[in-house]
């Protein structure tokens, strides 16, 4: 079954000639950057799906205005040279320049796309809203329209606007016209443009158009593919179908999947190939390389009933939609295994933990939610160690608590890796209390209120000189969590070993009891006013030289 | 994914400022789904136009040749591929991005929970506040919390 990236995907070709555009329409692949000009971002997520194209017509060129003809940086020539004015298009979001760009391989670079209107004439074609919106700025030579999702999209050095801050604008509507405008400057005639989104893990940050400008391009001249299928099945685990092109049945067809609606940029996409080999096609069809599944996403797993569209694509074309689209999904939200809610408080700590929300969050009416004690915060991002003494064990710091990751899967389930594991010293990572094994799988959920939890283990509560509550035991995952294999790190099941233990160790394993009393036992468990030890602070000095290992200050 | 704010308490708004904003842009400040911020710059304030979405708000102004927009976000978008960074510039005491392009400086940072964004934008290229980063940072320190419709009441 595939698992796949969501947020609109699209199979870009290098090159690629499509019949029905202006004229034959080619662009090279994304992050392909002239030569010399940098190191683009090689990215083929659609930031904006569904979005029109920034122009009102064609044919339009999106290229570098440094590097190329007229620029500065260029092989000389003039602006209008004919090959500014030549597919196939270029890249260069992430073109060289000395400020911060966090997404650009180098960490700086070109904020945006070029793009050159129809011909080299000033004032002559227009711009137009990518999107029904607001504009939420007008400068001495930008227009900034802001979308309902809140993402942004600018529109640089255009002449004589026709909007005006704070008023709506509609999808296709006229802005102003492609221009050189550069406040008391000039640069070429070109409109530089921008995507600019609230990502997690970084905030406010310019965004690739580059594929999102592609695939409205297609859109605008009716680029029509081939493609044809169907989507057959869904059931809470995988939604499943087939498609192909018949005309060219040994490529395999991209189907992109649209959830809740239909491919108009305001549902989430994923897309997936399809290239399974399906023996019923065989004989139907002919070729057997064409079925397709999709992991379900559990988000969707609400009880309530979400249509699902199937489009096949290739070649980066417009897609047909398929037979039995839409299909109905409908499942049930799965159960919610035992434990405590941990509150994830941030869209930073989602991205630092590599969650997928529409995939890995499940949607829980808010009655069972209330029915889960409340606890400690969501850790703000994975802190995986090794002690300089152990190298063969891997733990999870979890505030206050060394957790056991127990294996390379379990890592695995909650987005992490065991190769990512630092050294620690012996001598604080030792004096670090144990809490539970990490569970198996993650159980991530939401309400109606969209905050998102982990359900977890209790862990016990610390004594005054930071270490584990002898009396507690805080149970644990029931279904394994790794720790039944391994004895559950250094403790072996003495309790005098002077690590801490989870709790009583009836099977001696260190991890969950074979009897299954792994279960809360009422201990109490943690305190909410947690003394913090000398191997907490320890840990403060530790974890500061990791974040400025990955982030370097300046 | 929605962010979660925490709202300013009510005591830290800044009355003077937000007098000083017009009508339609006190009434889209109070409408506002995030704490909004604008700039302490009476010339600016003046001309300020405040508009709101579901999740964000923006602030669009200018005076003197330099135009001004602020963005503030309540939910953020989570792409999987996109790995959390930390901006290397200090702006009202947050790690923030700053940079700059096609003549605009940009500042980025997390404030309240929420994504804030301010650009400076020079009519003339040559302005002295469009140089270098100084003026758009020190733009980001003059912000003040005029309010917004979750407000904290003391």
């Amino acid at each position: 079954m595939n698992r796949v990236r969501l947020a609109g995907l699209l199979a870009l070709l290098p090159a690629t000639a499509l019949a029905g555009g202006p004229e034959p329409f080619e662009y090279e692949p994304v992050g392909s950057l002239l030569d010399g000009s940098g190191e683009g971002a090689v990215d083929d997520t659609v930031y904006a799906p569904g979005m029109r194209f920034p122009m009102e017509d064609g044919p339009a060129f999106a290229n570098s205005q440094v590097y190329m003809h007229g620029g500065y940086l260029g092989p000389g020539g003039g602006q209008c040279d004919a090959e500014n004015y030549a597919y196939p298009w270029r890249d260069n979001y992430c073109e060289i320049r000395s400020w911060a760009m966090p997404l650009c391989p180098a960490g700086q670079g070109h904020q945006g796309q070029d793009i050159r209107p129809a011909t080299c004439d000033d004032g002559v074609h227009w711009n137009v809203s990518t999107t029904d919106g607001t504009v939420t700025n007008i400068g001495s030579y930008s227009v900034y329209v802001t979308a309902a999702d809140g993402t942004r999209f600018d529109w640089l050095h255009g002449t004589g606007n026709v909007v005006a801050s704070g008023q709506t604008v509609s999808r296709g509507e006229r802005i102003n016209r492609v221009s050189n405008e550069f406040g008391t400057a000039a640069t070429t005639i070109h409109t530089h443009f921008n995507l600019k989104q609230d990502v997690a893990g970084i905030g406010f940050v310019f965004v690739s158009p580059y594929t999102s400008l592609v695939a409205s391009y297609q859109e605008l001249f009716g680029l029509v593919g081939a493609g044809d299928g169907a989507i057959e099945s869904t059931d809470c685990a995988a939604i499943e179908g087939w498609a192909w092109d018949d005309s060219n049945p040994d490529i395999a067809v991209d189907v992109q999947l649209v959830f809740g609606g239909p491919l108009d940029g305001a549902n989430p996409v994923v897309q997936v190939t399809a290239d399974r080999n399906r023996q019923d096609l065989c004989e139907t069809l002919g070729s057997c390389e064409h079925g397709f599944s999709v992991e379900a996403p559990l988000s969707l797993r609400d009880g309530q009933a979400h249509p699902i569209h199937a489009y096949a694509v290739q070649g980066g074309r417009t897609a047909n939609e398929l037979e039995s689209s839409p299909l109905l999904f409908q499942c049930e939200a799965p159960a919610v295994p035992p434990g405590v809610r941990r509150q994830i408080s941030s869209p930073e700590i989602v991205s630092a933990w590599n969650i997928e929300p529409f995939w890995d969050v499940a949607t829980v009416d808010d009655a069972r939610i209330a029915a889960i004690d409340v606890d400690r915060d969501f850790p703000q991002q994975p802190v995986l160690v090794l002690s300089d003494a152990d190298e063969g064990t891997v733990w999870l710091m979890d505030p206050g608590y060394r957790r056991l990751m127990g294996s390379e899967d379990v890592a695995a389930a909650w987005g992490l890796s065991l190769s990512d594991a630092e050294v620690w010293p012996a001598s604080v990572l030792d004096d670090v209390p144990i809490g539970t094994p990490v569970r198996a799988a993650r159980f991530l959920l939401r309400g109606s209120d969209g905050i998102l939890y982990a359900i977890d283990d209790a862990q016990c509560a610390l004594t005054e000189d930071g270490q584990l509550d002898p009396d507690c035991n805080a149970g644990g995952d029931e279904t394994g969590g790794g720790g039944a294999e391994d004895g559950g790190g250094p403790n072996d099941g003495d309790a005098d070993d002077g690590v801490g233990t989870v709790g009583p160790d009836t099977d001696g394993t260190g991890g969950p009891n074979a009897d299954g009393s792994s279960g809360d036992d009422g201990c109490g468990c943690r305190s909410s006013s947690t003394p913090t030890p000398v191997w907490a602070m320890a840990l403060v000095g530790l974890v500061f030289i990791r974040r400025e290992r990955f982030f370097p200050g300046g | 994914m929605s962010r979660i704010v925490a709202w300013p308490d009510s005591t830290t708004r800044n009355t003077t400022a937000y007098e000083s904003l017009d009508t339609a842009a006190r009434r889209n400040v109070d409408d506002a789904p995030v704490p909004v911020l604008v700039p302490d710059d009476p010339k600016l304030l003046a001309s300020a136009i405040v508009t709101t979405g579901t999740h964000w708000a923006a602030v669009a102004t200018a005076a003197a040749g330099q135009h001004v927009s602020i963005q503030m976000s309540g939910q953020a978008k989570v792409y999987p591929h996109i790995k959390a960074a930390q901006g290397t510039y200090e702006v009202r005491g947050h790690a923030a991005f700053v940079t700059h392009n096609e003549g605009v400086w940009v500042a980025s940072w997390i404030e309240n929970g929420v994504a804030y964004n301010i650009e400076l934008e020079c009519a003339d290229l040559k302005d002295v506040a469009c140089q270098d980063s100084a003026a758009v940072v020190a733009l980001a320190e003059t912000l003040r919390f005029v309010g917004g419709r979750g407000e904290v009441q003391q």
